[in-house]
């Protein structure tokens, strides 16, 4: 088990260090100057780059760039002066993460919920019809249901707030928006693997035991249901950050995504490289918690990735 | 054993056919068209993308109105004359849409296209070499997959510019991937069988034993997981081209268009659910037919 989290760890290093290579040079042969505008003059131009290092040969900025990196410190922007990429994570990322969280929190709650009635109904047309909609609602994309979302109950029935203002109101919103997919997926995975546990014989043993219903369910059958959760766990994180991408654009939410969004469209480099890096850099942590995790609750899951 | 003569004898002309088999031959395509429509769900799917195809194709020819041709009637409603209206600068929507939807089947198409060819090579070559070489391909493949597709785009993006070309190529750098593990799994498995140790003892190579005989049986799953990934990169690029970070005007792609109405969506909805109404049929369309061909290809029970 321990060498088993190594070779993750180490896979996750090289993970990051490839990252940020092809991040550092595919930023470097981007078209144009960054300082580069109507009105300036080459020696400008010239004393600008000196100052941001960008005169000296490249493998020397890289080195440097690593070097900062390891401190911790992600570059400043060019565009807006004296910004620097640590500050628009340090303000930006907690707003993303509580809504990352209060989203994936309520998925959760609702998606287990959804699983286990789609899982012990008898009525075949309420399972039909729940397999249904969460099969549509896999498929609808995050923006476009962010934007019915706001035609709907912001627009039409103006009921909640159409922008972002940080009350519990304006959560409501983008939270549903974010935790639509979520909720689909994990629904169907806790139906699959709640209706494959049903029918084991630990559960025909609890039942003869005269155990209470709800207790067969929620303790004994739940448990090992929720095993596969944690595999989905990883990927659905790096969901929710990029929804977040669309999500916070649309409810104009000063989160990370946004932060992105708006770096991508100013063609600020060194934000853009920064973002990608940490962004990047979360996703992959959260892929290697979520293996490192799978393989501690359920020790076959190594022995089938490692064949 | 004990050789009898009449062992060698020949046999009647009856006994030859005793190992007859009287049910109807299929064929393997027409086996899996007859499951795939017995699913109304995948049957529905394919007949709108179709119908969505044919009118892709012939709309612009019939249209009186083209593509980038201004009118006089600026952001008008839902008529009989412009099915979907007409944005702020009098084109009429539905042709937009048109050729939107072209631009959108055609990315997903055709980057699903490169992925599964790139996919099946590498898969296939790193499972049938097998040992230290397939270990080092695979190591490598896990570390380009672990970086989210979406910043590959981003900034292939920017470098080449915000068009067709290079969102495409952000989605292929890492896209055959997927494709490339699940043919390494299958021709790892599929290469110890009896057919395959039949084509090598008769002396086929490496070659033909890995696309004449794996491939053909592998591709089951390919070609469903291939089917999902089509709707997955039109969500892409939609998803990109919304946020301002994609195909950039005058090409309007479904996202574009639903871009450029965000701003006046509350006094022209038509302009915004047009084109994302759109988007959903065709994501709609694609999962279900691929839902469709998973079961007809992979059944569970029939077997």
């Amino acid at each position: 088990m321990v060498k088993y989290i190594m070779k993750r760890l180490g896979m996750g290093l090289v993970t990051m260090f490839f990252l940020i290579t092809i991040t550092f040079f595919l930023t470097r042969i981007m078209p144009g100057s960054p300082f580069e505008t109507e009105n300036i003059t080459p020696t400008m131009l010239a004393a600008m780059e000196e100052n941001y290092g960008l005169d000296k040969p490249i493998d020397q900025q890289y080195l440097m760039y690593i070097k900062e990196l390891l401190h911790g410190n992600l570059g400043v922007s060019y565009k807006k002066t004296g910004v620097s990429v640590n500050r628009l994570i340090s303000t930006g990322f907690p707003v993303t993460l509580k809504l990352g969280l209060i989203s994936f929190a309520v998925a959760l709650v609702i998606g287990i919920m959804i699983g286990i009635w789609m899982s012990v109904t008898r009525k075949n047309s309420v399972r039909g019809g729940l397999l249904t909609a969460s099969t549509l609602f896999i498929s609808v994309p995050n923006f476009v249901l962010a934007i019915v979302l706001m035609l709907f109950f912001g627009v039409k029935l103006n009921w909640l707030p159409v922008l972002w203002t940080g009350s519990f109101k304006s959560y409501i919103l983008p939270v549903t928006a974010l935790a639509v997919y979520p909720i689909a997926e994990i629904s169907r995975l806790v139906h699959s693997s709640f209706s494959e546990a049903i029918n084991q014989d630990f559960v025909v043993m609890a039942n003869s035991k005269g155990l209470g219903k709800a207790r067969v369910h929620l303790v004994h059958i739940l448990k090992n249901a929720l095993i596969p959760l944690v595999t989905v766990a990883g990927p659905m994180i790096a969901f929710q950050i990029t929804g977040s991408f669309v999500v916070e654009n649309i409810f104009t939410i000063p989160g990370i995504g946004k932060e992105f969004v708006n770096s991508v469209n100013n063609r600020d480099y060194t934000v853009i490289m920064g973002l990608t890096i940490f962004v990047g850099g979360i996703i992959i942590i959260a892929n290697l918690l979520s293996d490192i995790s799978c393989a501690l609750v359920d020790p076959r899951i190594k022995l089938d990735k490692s064949k | 054993m004990i050789q009898r003569e009449e062992y060698f004898d020949p046999i009647e002309k009856e006994e030859q056919n005793s190992e007859f088999i009287a049910i109807e031959r299929k064929s393997f395509v027409r086996d899996v068209w007859e499951r795939f429509k017995s699913n109304r769900r995948a049957l529905t799917g394919l007949i709108v993308l179709g119908i969505i195809m044919i009118i892709t194709l012939l709309g612009p020819i019939l249209s009186p109105y083209s593509y980038d041709g201004m009118g006089t009637s600026i952001n008008s409603k839902v008529s009989l004359t412009h099915w979907f209206g007409t944005d702020a600068l009098g084109r009429d929507l539905f042709i937009r849409v048109l050729y939107g939807i072209r631009i959108s089947l055609t990315i997903g198409f055709v980057t699903t296209l490169i992925n599964i060819v790139l996919g099946i090579l590498y898969g296939g070559i790193a499972g049938y070499v097998g040992g230290k070489t397939d270990m080092a391909m695979m190591r490598i493949v896990d570390v380009m997959y672990a970086v989210p597709s979406l910043l590959y785009i981003i900034l292939l993006m920017l470098i080449f510019g915000s068009n067709i070309g290079s969102i495409m190529l952000g989605m292929c750098v890492s896209g055959w991937i997927g494709v490339a593990r699940l043919m390494r799994s299958q021709v790892i498995t599929l290469k110890e069988r009896e057919f395959a140790l039949a084509a090598y003892t008769q002396g086929a190579g490496a070659g033909r034993i890995l696309f004449r005989h794996l491939f053909t049986n592998a591709m089951g799953p390919i070609v469903v997981s291939a089917t999902l990934a089509v709707p997955q990169a039109i969500f892409m690029e939609a998803f990109l081209s919304f946020i301002g970070m994609g195909i950039s005007a005058p090409q309007a792609s479904l996202g574009t268009l639903a871009q450029s109405a965000r701003m006046y969506m509350s006094i022209y909805p038509n302009q915004m659910i047009c084109p994302i109404a759109m988007i959903c049929l065709i994501i709609f369309a694609l999962n279900f037919i691929g839902e469709g061909l998973d079961e007809a290809l992979n059944p569970k029970g029939s077997r």
